[in-house]
């Protein structure tokens, strides 16, 4: 960096004061979370799909701990079955509550806490679906998301886009760095594996024909890996992010139809809501003077 | 509370979950279970395996025969992935996944099967498959012995 004649480059010090303030800006935003009022609505029906096995299962009789369950600690202590239970249902009836809007925050927060204890306490409860399901439920919890035009800083908007995002990057990078992924082995091998359901399937001969080939599996594996990439990345930006949205869209439907992926492609399409620009809210004073360090 | 203490708290929150998420994505090249490492569909690699319980006197009597206590292995090990070992299946959250939670498994079974007095430990021979389809190592588990 060149110093302008007769002015004194900023020293280390204040670059990062200056990078602070522009980061506590962002994250302190006050912005109108419409978004989250949307996706808190259309996280209860996948919530109360979520919870559905764990529900019937109770209604059998059964809870996690009749079979091979494990604990992520031992030490930590053990939820008495009775209680889980009242939890378990206390968490469907807080996602019919958050879909029809009565106490949504409160029933939000009790389905965030519901879900991500019922995935906390085995590591069998463990998918990845289930653990962006509780993801967004934490950031809704936090975030408004009661009421359309509730307002509010707009930190919990960027860590749920962040993670959002870090899903589709995390995937596409591990894909990448691995040489079978990359080279399509996996993916060939796995319609392979299911040739006779794909042979069974609708589909035209031709296109069985090409599915099994490994050649086509060569080129659609690098194509997954762009896609994923693309729409990790394509988000991020205004003029990339209505073609990440459509690619997110189509990519999750062809998730849902060829693999079982439980809530997440369901998940995956109702959180791209978040990527919506949120309206921003007049800045309270207080708001305006917490900038620390000046 | 205080304009700036709210301001720090915020930062302390965002660093902490964006450091925690960005540790999970590195752990998930270590650890075999992967949470949060968000790599989905990892490998075509597959296995199966001969489960066992070994008894007091050294034979070894298939899972799939009848078990004293009238247990059966898929009940024991119901929802997690691994109820049917003897068929040959996609190792759906990865090779090293399956075979860590085999392990826990095979101990959860031991000592939580009070009325089987016969079974000294379980074991399980696994036969894996690459994501080529190539065989890979084979791999012995065990369930520590019971009291």
């Amino acid at each position: 960096m060149t110093a302008v004649p007769g002015t004194v480059a900023p020293g280390p010090r204040r670059r990062v004061e200056a990078w602070l303030g522009t980061l506590d800006e962002l994250l302190g935003r006050r912005i109108v979370f419409r978004a989250f009022a949307r996706l808190r609505v259309l996280c209860g029906p996948i919530t109360l799909w979520h919870l559905w096995p764990f529900l019937a299962d109770s209604l059998e009789g059964r809870t996690y701990r009749d079979a091979y369950w494990r604990p992520y600690a031992s030490w930590l202590p053990e939820v008495p079955t009775p209680l889980y239970l009242v939890v378990l249902w206390l968490g469907a009836g807080a996602a019919i509550a958050m879909t029809i809007g009565w106490r949504a925050q409160a029933a939000t927060r009790v389905a965030a806490v519901v879900v991500a204890g019922n995935l906390l306490v085995s590591t069998t409860h463990f998918h990845n679906n289930r653990a962006y399901l509780s993801l967004v439920l934490a950031a809704l919890a936090i975030g408004p998301c009661d009421r359309r035009n509730a307002v509010g800083p707009a930190w919990p908007l960027w860590l749920l886009r962040f993670e959002a995002s870090c899903v589709y990057l995390g995937s596409g990078v591990s894909k990448l760095l691995d040489a079978d992924w990359f080279a399509g082995t996996v993916t060939w091998q796995r319609v392979v594996q299911v040739r006779g359901l794909v042979e069974a399937s609708p589909l035209p001969g031709p296109v069985v024909e090409l599915l099994v080939d490994p050649g086509f599996h060569t080129v659609a594996a690098k194509a997954i890996v762009a896609t994923e990439l693309f729409i990790g990345l394509g988000l991020w930006w205004p003029r990339t992010r209505r073609k990440a949205i459509a690619v997110a869209i189509a990519f999750h439907l062809a998730i849902w139809v060829s693999a079982e992926v439980q809530v997440f492609s369901a998940l995956g399409i109702a959180a791209l809501v978040i990527w919506a620009r949120p309206q921003r809210a007049p800045q309270r004073p207080a708001d305006q003077r917490a900038v620390i360090g000046t | 509370m205080d304009p700036r203490r709210r301001v720090l708290a915020r930062r302390v929150v965002v660093a902490v979950v964006v450091v925690a998420q960005l540790g999970f994505l590195v752990r998930g090249y270590h650890s075999p279970q992967r949470e949060l490492g968000w790599q989905m569909f990892p490998e075509s690699t597959e296995w199966q395996a001969e489960v066992v319980r070994v008894l007091d006197d050294g034979r070894w009597v298939s899972v799939g025969e009848p078990w004293p206590g009238g247990y059966t292995w898929a009940t024991l090990v119901r929802g997690s992935g691994l109820s049917y070992p003897d068929q040959r299946q996609h190792a759906d959250a990865g090779l090293a996944a399956v075979l860590d939670d085999l392990e826990h498994a095979l101990a959860w079974v031991a000592a939580n099967t009070p009325a089987d007095t016969e079974t000294r430990r379980l074991d399980a021979v696994v036969r894996t498959w690459r994501n080529d389809a190539s065989p890979g190592p084979e791999v012995r588990l065990s369930s520590p012995a019971r009291s």
